[in-house]
């Protein structure tokens, strides 16, 4: 108790410095790290104004199960599901992958990786036996390639403007490889 | 550029002219004078929660004897954020399940699992539901209640989430669950309450507030637990 | 009026939550958004809770007598106010990841651009 300082100015003034560091800093995990420990000053501070209660509460949800929704939300805005689907191959093995990356199509997908790393995206390739028309039916991916003998067909969603971008790029950059971009209506 | 120092120096003069008007002696304000009986609220509820609810918390009394419709509603709510949830992330997504046989190829390094994690993770089990059961069941005469203690017993099924994300937890029927748990959390209030059993049996007070507890803290456990798995598996099992 | 008096709860919760406000209306990334309304959140939580504090109050369970109490009314509703918090975090980012999937974009600007463009 300096001057009517006592620990409740202390922590408060940390949430404010807190929350302005956590609204504004540049990388978004560390704004949702920043906002846990901002909540969890705030149950100490309920805890100081004679409220356990509220102070458990924070303690528990506030700083714990928000920050896990956000750090899951980021995680899952930013995954990119790529299916590649191969008809004629029998089964689905590591070695066979290994070879696929080696070859033609192996770049094309690794040209798509790098375009998802510089949109701060997670590529998640998926290889599937499925028909394209089964896939497109399933409905649950971002991007289908389909590689035939010397030319690709890239399936993209018609609503998606990440598929736009994609496509603005490889024609752009990579000129000897034969791939042709086709749109499937939205389904809604 | 100029709108953004706009908008600063805008919420700038708003900010201070709250902190101003809060912070200057107004005319004191009679507090509601109908006749001569001045109404002291948290006077009254401290004076006489202990013999009217049977609860030695006054905060889990209010909230459960003398606002019992915030509680009501405040479920009512989770129960409409889930369902929100859930619409949400159906939208786009066909509703039958995965069909395509197939292998996944993540990122090197993106599945591997912490050891010493899911150690301590299985350590801690069975003592976080102690904990939350304690703290459910001893919400009216400690710091407590069902809130809390549901998100505590909630944080029991994310540990195993992040220790081994697979989705065997069946989603629908935790929601069939947690809509029975609602129709009761309902029900036992308005037979309780509204028919004045509470003045009539005290001996039933305190079994009274154990229940409700016992019930919001299931309910909203199973809500925590749904919303978080949604948002980890929200593409499979819609 | 000495420096603890101007850094009282209630001051920071009204700044706390204006903080939130100009976060609102100024970052463009749509999750950014979402922690400035968490930010408001507790500001709004704060002020209440601390409304009717006496210094030295100690908490409404089983209060001793002859000692000043915290109010335990604005602390019963404040419980709600934090579950209700969670819900409104977690139904605007589900909004937001569907969002997302259609428009490719978690900017404001770029999402009402191609809405528009719709």
């Amino acid at each position: 108790m300096i001057g009517g300082i006592g620990l409740d100015s202390i922590l408060l003034l940390m949430t404010v410095l807190i929350a302005i560091v956590a609204v504004w800093t540049k990388i978004l995990r560390h704004a949702v790290i920043l906002l846990g420990i901002f909540s969890f000053i705030c149950s100490f501070l309920y805890l100081y104004y004679g409220a356990p209660d509220v102070a458990i509460a924070e303690a528990v949800i506030g700083s714990g199960l928000v920050m896990l929704l956000y750090l899951t939300a980021i995680k899952r805005y930013r995954t990119y599901s790529i299916i590649v689907s191969v008809e004629n191959e029998d089964r689905l093995e590591d070695a066979t992958m290994q070879e696929f990356a080696g070859s033609s199509q192996g770049q094309l997908l690794s040209e798509i990786e790098r375009f998802c790393l510089s949109r701060e995206l997670e590529p998640e390739i998926v290889y599937s036996r499925e028909s394209v028309a089964k896939i497109a039916e399933d409905g649950r991916f971002d991007l289908i390639v389909h590689p035939e003998e010397s030319r690709f067909t890239v399936y993209g969603r018609e609503d998606n403007y990440l598929v736009d971008e994609l496509e603005m790029l490889l024609i752009l950059h990579s000129t000897d490889t034969d791939t042709e971009f086709v749109r499937i209506g939205a389904e809604s | 550029m100029i709108r953004s120092i706009a908008v600063v120096i805008f919420v700038a003069l708003l900010c201070g002219t709250v902190l101003w008007l809060s912070n200057t002696e107004g005319d004191p304000v009679t507090p509601v004078a109908a006749g001569d009986d001045i109404i002291d609220v948290p006077g009254y509820v401290l004076q006489n929660f202990e013999e009217q609810t049977g609860a030695r918390n006054a905060v889990a009394a209010i909230y459960l004897n003398y606002r019992v419709y915030d509680t009501l509603f405040e479920a009512l709510l989770l129960l409409i954020a889930i369902v929100g949830i859930i619409h949400f992330f159906r939208i786009g997504i066909r509703s039958e399940p995965r069909t395509i046989t197939h292998q996944r190829r993540t990122q090197a390094g993106a599945t591997e699992q912490s050891d010493i994690i899911s150690r301590i993770t299985g350590f801690l089990y069975p003592v976080v539901i102690l904990f939350g059961f304690y703290v459910i069941a001893n919400g009216h005469n400690t710091p407590g209640g069902g809130f809390q203690g549901g998100a505590i017993l909630a944080t029991l099924f994310i540990g195993r989430f992040i220790v081994n994300p697979i989705n065997d937890v069946n989603a629908s029927l935790l929601h069939d669950v947690e809509q029975a748990l609602f129709v009761l959390i309902l029900l036992v209030p308005v037979v309780f309450l509204f028919y004045e059993f509470s003045g009539q049996f005290p001996a039933l007070n305190e079994p009274f507030l154990i229940l409700m507890n016992v019930l919001i803290g299931i309910k909203v456990c199973l809500g925590l637990t749904i919303v978080v798995f949604r948002f980890g598996f929200d593409e499979e099992n819609v | 009026m000495n420096v603890g008096e101007i850094l009282s709860a209630q001051n920071i919760s009204v700044v706390l939550f204006f903080v939130g406000l100009l976060g609102l209306l100024t970052q463009k990334n749509i999750v950014r958004t979402i922690i400035s309304v968490n930010v408001m959140d507790v500001g709004a939580i704060l002020f209440l809770i601390t409304v009717n504090y006496i210094p030295g109050s100690v908490p409404p369970v089983s209060p001793p007598e002859g000692v000043p109490v915290a109010d335990p009314l604005p602390q019963a509703l404040m419980i709600t106010a934090i579950v209700i918090g969670i819900a409104v975090s977690a139904v605007s980012l589900a909004m937001f990841i569907t969002l997302f999937r259609r428009y490719g974009s978690a900017d404001w600007e770029t999402v009402l651009k191609r809405v528009r463009e719709r």
